[in-house]
């Protein structure tokens, strides 16, 4: 397979990623609403069988800062691939270095961080509930994410590098 | 081994896709097939981790745009597909056919499409985004060795 058909494949998988984030952040918040304001019993089944209710009749302080890691993560995580997929479409099989392309890459490295940062934080905060007695909801993917963003830091510095090779090689006569 | 995946509390109906409501092959069958597919998976998964170190040792020594780094980046995105990819569509499949044996029956199939597919997807970009890094340091190869001919 020639790299230009994996970049487009890289695309299109994006995009499916992007999308499902984008719903599952929406459908959490919508149901979220609709448990809050309209019928308590819709947080035993959030999101595909995102059972919450046990948090929410516990606490519903509680109940909305879990919400609201779940949200916050969905979102950046579709934020990533949305930077990606803009990557991925300013990429050139023949000619990749280019400043755009690095400072996008460092841009994916960062918000990868910060999503990882913001998991690890949601898995301590989980861990502190469950010592209160009340179940675990997901796996949060902290320390895949912050791995990500470990790997994408050093390839955003190889793409430096690369465009000062390129730029060395435009340059010279 | 089911002793001992029991007290490991392993459950051998897998995370999947597909899901039959009542499964037709036999629990040591899950069992077996769990215990093989995960030393497949922790194989491919330690191999891919040894190329991708011996890129970062030697990206350590400022040893960047290296063929050898290329190579190993391709040889590490490859066993990271096989290791995420080969063992659960396998299961997707087993289920699937399982679901058509129990079809016979008045049974139904349970889907998870949504997370299931996405963390699929995203393994498999993270295979090829290592694949197309393999590439890219072969393209600045070629291009410092443009820049060592020019007079």
């Amino acid at each position: 397979m020639k790299t230009k058909q994996i970049l487009e494949l890289m695309k299109v998988g994006s995009w499916i990623i992007f999308i499902g984030f984008c719903i599952k952040a929406g459908a959490i918040l919508f149901s979220t609403v609709i448990s809050l304001y309209v019928n308590p019993e819709s947080a035993e089944n959030l999101y595909l069988g995102l059972d919450l209710s046990k948090l929410f009749s516990y606490s519903q302080q509680y109940y909305l800062y879990i919400i609201s890691f779940i949200v916050a993560i969905a979102v950046l995580q579709a934020y990533l691939f949305w930077l990606l997929i803009c990557t991925l479409s300013k990429i050139l099989v023949e000619h990749p270095f280019t400043e755009e392309v690095a400072k996008m890459i460092s841009q994916i490295a960062y918000y990868a961080l910060v999503t990882g940062i913001i998991a690890y934080v949601a898995d301590k905060y989980e861990s502190w509930l469950s010592k209160k007695g009340l179940p675990t909801y997901q796996d949060w993917g902290a320390t895949e994410l912050l791995f990500m963003a470990g790997i994408l830091f050093i390839i955003a510095f190889i793409f430096k590098r690369g465009v000062e090779l390129q730029q060395e090689n435009d340059l010279t006569v | 081994m089911e002793l001992f995946l029991d007290d490991a509390n392993i459950n051998w109906n897998s995370s999947s896709i597909f899901k039959a409501m009542t499964p037709v092959f036999s629990k040591t069958f899950w069992i077996w097939s769990t215990f093989f597919g995960g030393m497949f998976v922790l194989v491919c998964l330690i191999h891919s981790s040894t190329f991708l170190i011996r890129v970062m040792l030697r990206f350590k020594e400022n040893l960047f745009f290296e063929i050898n780094n290329s190579a190993d980046l391709k040889k590490a995105s490859l066993y990271f597909l096989s290791g995420t990819l080969i063992i659960p569509v396998l299961f997707e499949i087993i289920h699937f056919i399982e679901y058509m044996i129990e079809s016979i029956l008045p049974n139904k199939l349970q889907t998870y499409t949504f997370d299931g597919i996405i963390e699929y997807v995203g393994f498999g970009i993270i295979g090829l985004f290592i694949y197309v890094m393999g590439e890219v340091i072969e393209k600045a190869i070629s291009i410092r060795n443009e820049n060592d001919l020019t007079i």
